[in-house]
């Protein structure tokens, strides 16, 4: 762990709220794109993350310090995402609204497609897939983990977090494909 | 032809994999070649690297303004109502329940090992509780 976050942590520990503050600037940016990769932006995110801070703090005097704090944040935020979303599929249930996990509305396809409504569109397919797809794309393609890294915040073994992600990926495709062709990638992605 | 189709089925899976992950030598040999040999492999290959590279690409930095200070403010008033009182309490009945479980389990093994059996009436002495046995209790 960096001195300078080990230092901020003991003084968090001992009741320091500025250094506090400065962890959770620090890691917002990683708990962001774990929330907001799982459930999409908007409030439910907001809250999903203020909850793992909020558990992290509550958690600070047992933090041992086994895995780095980003990953320890990031394990967090996806069992806590996790929750919210079989919250949401049985609030779905009870009020017998659409459960289905499918992108319910497609912008105008005459539209010309710009590079954030593209972003857009991959944000509700990700959103399309099924929890256990989600998360392992997130964690690997978001946030740039390793495979292994991924495999041990999941609890799962690396065969599994591999074709999970080969099966995540081909299954994203088949959702974006038939609605906007397959140069859909390459306008979302900023290369072209 | 089925095996033609495994075979493309499993080289798929490869490319998918060696994105991720080192493959053996002799599966990553095997790849390559099949990459040299098919210009449709390699499209694919480009498709996969390219959404990947989107997915990657839609990751905001953050959420909206001014979040810590949320964060901190909800651990404030947290902090605020945690009555000290109850906290005690609530530690103390954890240890009494802990131990309360503790004594349960060495009745129900001391009472499996002495009568051969798992009978939770003789573990909590009620084996005679009866109804009116309940009510004449008092007036003896």
């Amino acid at each position: 762990m960096h001195q300078n976050e080990k230092d901020l942590l003991e003084e968090a520990i001992e009741g320091n709220r500025e250094a506090l503050m400065k962890l959770i600037r620090k890691h917002e940016p990683l708990v962001a794109a774990t929330v907001i990769g799982m459930l999409g932006p908007g409030p439910e995110a907001e809250d999903v993350g203020q909850e793992t801070f909020i558990r992290f703090y509550k958690s600070l005097p047992r933090f041992r310090g086994d895995s780095t704090l980003g990953t320890y944040l990031t394990r967090i935020a996806i069992n806590l995402s996790l929750n919210q979303i079989k919250r949401r599929r049985h609030v779905r249930a009870r009020f017998h609204t659409d459960t289905s996990d499918k992108i319910d509305h497609y912008p105008d396809l005459d539209r010309t497609i710009e590079r954030n409504e593209a972003r857009k569109l991959i944000q509700n397919g990700l959103q399309s897939l099924e929890p256990k797809f989600r998360s392992v794309l997130v964690l690997r393609l978001i946030h740039g983990f390793s495979t292994s890294e991924t495999a041990g915040i999941l609890k799962l073994p690396t065969g599994t977090v591999l074709s999970r992600l080969a099966r995540g990926q081909q299954k994203l495709r088949k959702i974006l494909e038939p609605l906007y062709g397959k140069d859909l990638n390459e306008k979302g992605n900023g290369h072209e | 032809m089925k095996r033609g189709m495994d075979m493309s089925k499993r080289i798929k899976r490869w490319l998918y994999h060696s994105l991720d992950h080192d493959l053996r030598p002799r599966v990553k040999k095997r790849l390559d070649a099949a990459l040299a040999r098919s210009p449709e492999l390699r499209a694919e290959r480009q498709r996969i690297l390219s959404q990947r590279r989107s997915i990657a690409g839609i990751a905001p930095a953050s959420f909206e303004p001014l979040f810590a200070e949320r964060v901190i403010s909800r651990i404030q008033t947290m902090d605020q109502n945690i009555d000290p009182f109850y906290e005690a309490l609530k530690s103390a009945f954890r240890k009494f329940a802990f131990a309360g479980a503790i004594l349960v389990i060495l009745l129900l093994s001391y009472n499996l090992v002495k009568e051969n059996s798992l009978n939770s009436e003789e573990i909590f002495f009620t084996a005679d509780t009866t109804f009116e046995n309940m009510l004449r209790l008092p007036l003896l």
